[in-house]
């Protein structure tokens, strides 16, 4: 958990790479199929985003391109550009197996779906 | 504390969303100075001898949702993020990010020619380069040895 925190930390420093380690903006919506979430990673392509899941923990890591260096000077500054990092812990009724993921306009989307066994069932009722 | 509660989400890390908000205040506060309209979306701004660039970060947001007016001395950056249409059966338990119209107005540092524009959406980062106009490029002067 300490580790965690650490790692997702917006203010965080990466050194190894030079960047700030941002917290992305998610949105996760439940249906009777699954989960699914879209995260807001800007400037991750599909080969700078990262999706893991070990022991429950859903771990979304994207990193963005490196900078070419064009010599033009700062003049006005909103937002800084840094690598993605966010963490979830999902329950056991997700099917880990089925999970799917795609990024597109920096937005990754994510489909957990739900073990059959958990899924809602619509039971016939029969004429006695 | 809501999400604490929640027996399929988890958060591991719920005070990052708290920092990244001081974040932006921060941010706001060291450009204020620039007398810039703030607001959705953050931009970016940038200049050499021959060029300012603006970058923007509409992730989500298509080339076909995005209507750019590049005036002498300012871009107008105007669009909707429409987001997927949520139905009643949906049960959010995060709704962060943000939908609807934006309408953004940016004082360029150095007067651009309007004709001389190009913009590139690419992995949810607008970019925008304006060339600037001939007579106001720096000049390099030299120097005589008397």
């Amino acid at each position: 958990m300490s580790n965690a925190l650490q790692k997702s930390d917006s203010a965080a420093f990466d050194t190894a790479v030079n960047h700030y380690v941002y917290t992305p903006k998610v949105d996760i919506w439940e249906t009777e199929a699954g989960f699914n979430l879209e995260v807001e990673m800007p400037g991750v392509d599909q080969q700078g985003v990262n999706v893991n899941l070990e022991d429950g923990i859903l771990s979304i890591i994207g990193r963005i391109q490196p900078k070419d260096s064009d010599n033009y000077e700062k003049v006005y500054t909103e937002y800084d550009e840094g690598n993605y990092e966010r963490q979830f812990q999902i329950s056991e009724i997700i099917e880990e197996d089925k999970i799917q993921a795609s990024i597109k306009d920096g937005v990754l989307e994510i489909s957990l779906p739900k073990k059959e066994a958990v899924k809602p069932k619509q039971i016939k009722v029969n004429v006695g | 504390m809501y999400w604490l509660n929640n027996r399929f989400f988890n958060e591991l890390s719920g005070l990052d969303l708290l920092l990244n908000d001081l974040d932006q205040t921060s941010t706001r506060w060291r450009n204020r100075k620039h007398n810039c309209s703030t607001g959705f979306p953050k931009v970016n701004v940038w200049k050499n001898n021959e060029a300012v660039v603006v970058t923007t970060e509409l992730p989500g947001v298509g080339p076909s949702e995005i209507d750019l007016k590049a005036h002498p001395d300012r871009l107008i950056i105007k669009g909707e993020r429409i987001g997927r249409t949520r139905s009643n059966g949906d049960g959010y338990q995060r709704s962060e990010r943000s939908i609807g119209k934006f309408h953004r107005e940016v004082n360029l540092p150095s007067r651009i020619n309007p004709k001389s524009v190009t913009a590139e959406a690419k992995d949810g980062i607008l970019r925008i380069n304006l060339a600037r106009a001939e007579e106001d490029k720096p000049k390099q002067i030299s120097i005589k040895s008397a």
